[in-house]
């Protein structure tokens, strides 16, 4: 008797109804959930391009102030043989000239070439200029600029974009579950309870395949939707 | 006795389009994931190939600074080699002209050219780098080397910056192609609904949607091996 009622055709209609109801809800969630984690993922993309357009621009100021340093160090280098070739001459015009080099000229070249041409750590063994070295403590002067970090953020994006891939399977096995509720709705007999024994199966592992694809994800941002 | 045989035939192409139906979701479902993955893979491309570009127009800029850097000091080390030549051939020709004192002068400001270059020689890359550096006194250094090297990274990244390119162009057309798709099997889920809902024409219809089925799925392989 109890049997008979549970299998009564008009309240199976009513449960499978509410069931395609729940199916239908759950389905849009998900559906929602995926495009908001594709729109992080696109978020992050874009801030990763920003960062990269900002640190692009900070570098290339930085290079553009090492190479003015590294011309006027180069001159004060050379102006400096020079005057030590005209305090060497015997021609005492040329003595006076490196006189008036020293005092006039090389301080102004000096100034201008600092701290490239002033510290000798920028000196390699070799002679030449550590331009690399001096970028890089020109660089750190801004630490803001200095923790711009695309990378970082399109791998965010990367691991967003991943778990949307895996959150659409997901949501289309909730749609095909639906399919088989509304299979269910139309059939009659043991075809029914089959069909709505599949449906109801594939929505609880499409559920499951989601809620267990969220957690892996979010604890691997580190608690971050 | 028609009536009898009738229905149980009717039943079997119900059952039938159900299946199609069926099919049809699972289909599309697979097909939504499949442009999905495509989307993003084109997204990843789009923004690999703006990320190369701007590294390229950075390293260029970087490129630019260091080129006019090392072309400045390497004209400047010639002008004042040859300017010391100049002078030490014209203090020469004083001297055997009896003009002892011009030439000595003359000799002295060729010294302080000579100096003038030796140093910017000291501190040219171009002298210093073993890659561009003359291989005989008095020589000149291989420019072509140090321009090859200069834009060796550039076109590298230009290489990566086009092959992020293709890419999504590739995906991009992908998930184009799979929206066409998925619209075909919107009109053979019309057609399936229309095979439900009429007897007469029941097995035209089911038959039509499933010729745009099997058309949806050899677009699809194509797609997928394209």
């Amino acid at each position: 008797m109890t049997e008979k009622k549970q299998l009564d055709p008009a309240r199976m209609d009513v449960v499978i109804a509410v069931l395609i109801a729940l199916v239908s809800l759950t389905t849009a969630l998900a559906a929602w959930r995926t495009n908001i984690v594709g729109s992080n993922a696109a978020d992050a993309n874009r801030l990763g391009l920003l960062d990269a357009l900002k640190q692009g621009a900070a570098q290339n100021e930085g290079w553009r102030i090492v190479y003015e340093e590294a011309g006027y160090a180069s001159t004060f280098a050379m102006e400096s043989a020079a005057a030590e070739a005209m305090d060497s001459s015997e021609d005492t015009a040329l003595n006076a000239a490196a006189q008036n080099v020293r005092q006039y000229l090389l301080p102004s070249l000096q100034l201008l070439s600092g701290p490239l041409g002033t510290q000798k750590k920028y000196l390699k063994s070799d002679g030449t200029f550590d331009l690399e070295k001096r970028f890089a403590d020109q660089q750190a002067e801004a630490p803001d600029l200095l923790a711009l970090n695309p990378a970082a953020s399109f791998d965010l994006a990367d691991r967003y974009a991943s778990e949307q891939r895996w959150l659409t399977v997901g949501t289309v096995l909730l749609a095909i579950s639906l399919f088989w509720l509304g299979l269910a709705e139309i059939l009659a007999g043991q075809r029914r309870a089959v069909n709505m024994t599949l449906g109801i199966g594939v929505y609880l592992l499409g559920l499951l395949f989601f809620l267990i694809v969220e957690v892996v994800f979010i604890v691997s941002r580190g608690g971050v939707l | 006795m028609n009536e009898t045989t009738a229905t149980p035939n009717t039943d079997r192409f119900r059952v039938l389009i159900l299946v199609l139906t069926l099919l049809n979701t699972i289909f599309a479902a697979a097909l939504a994931g499949l442009q999905v993955d495509a989307n993003i893979r084109a997204d990843r491309a789009n923004r690999d190939s703006q990320y190369y570009a701007l590294l390229m127009a950075n390293e260029l800029v970087r490129v630019g600074h260091q080129s006019a850097y090392d072309f400045e000091l390497f004209t400047t080390t010639v002008k004042d080699a040859q300017q010391s030549l100049v002078m030490g051939l014209t203090a020469l020709e004083l001297e055997q002209d009896g003009e002892e004192e011009s030439a000595a002068k003359l000799q002295s400001q060729s010294e302080v050219a000579q100096a003038r270059s030796d140093k910017g020689i000291a501190l040219s890359r171009l002298y210093t780098d073993p890659r561009y550096a003359p291989t005989e006194p008095d020589g000149i250094p291989d420019l072509e080397a140090y321009l090859a090297d200069q834009s060796k990274t550039p076109n590298d990244l230009v290489a990566k910056q086009n092959t992020a390119t293709d890419q999504y162009h590739r995906w991009d057309n992908k998930a184009g192609s799979y929206i066409a798709v998925l619209s075909i099997l919107a009109i053979a889920f019309f057609l399936l609904g229309l095979a439900q809902s009429t007897a007469h024409m029941r097995l035209f219809f089911a038959i039509s949607a499933l010729g745009i089925m099997a058309l949806a799925a050899a677009w699809t392989g194509f797609i997928v091996i394209s």
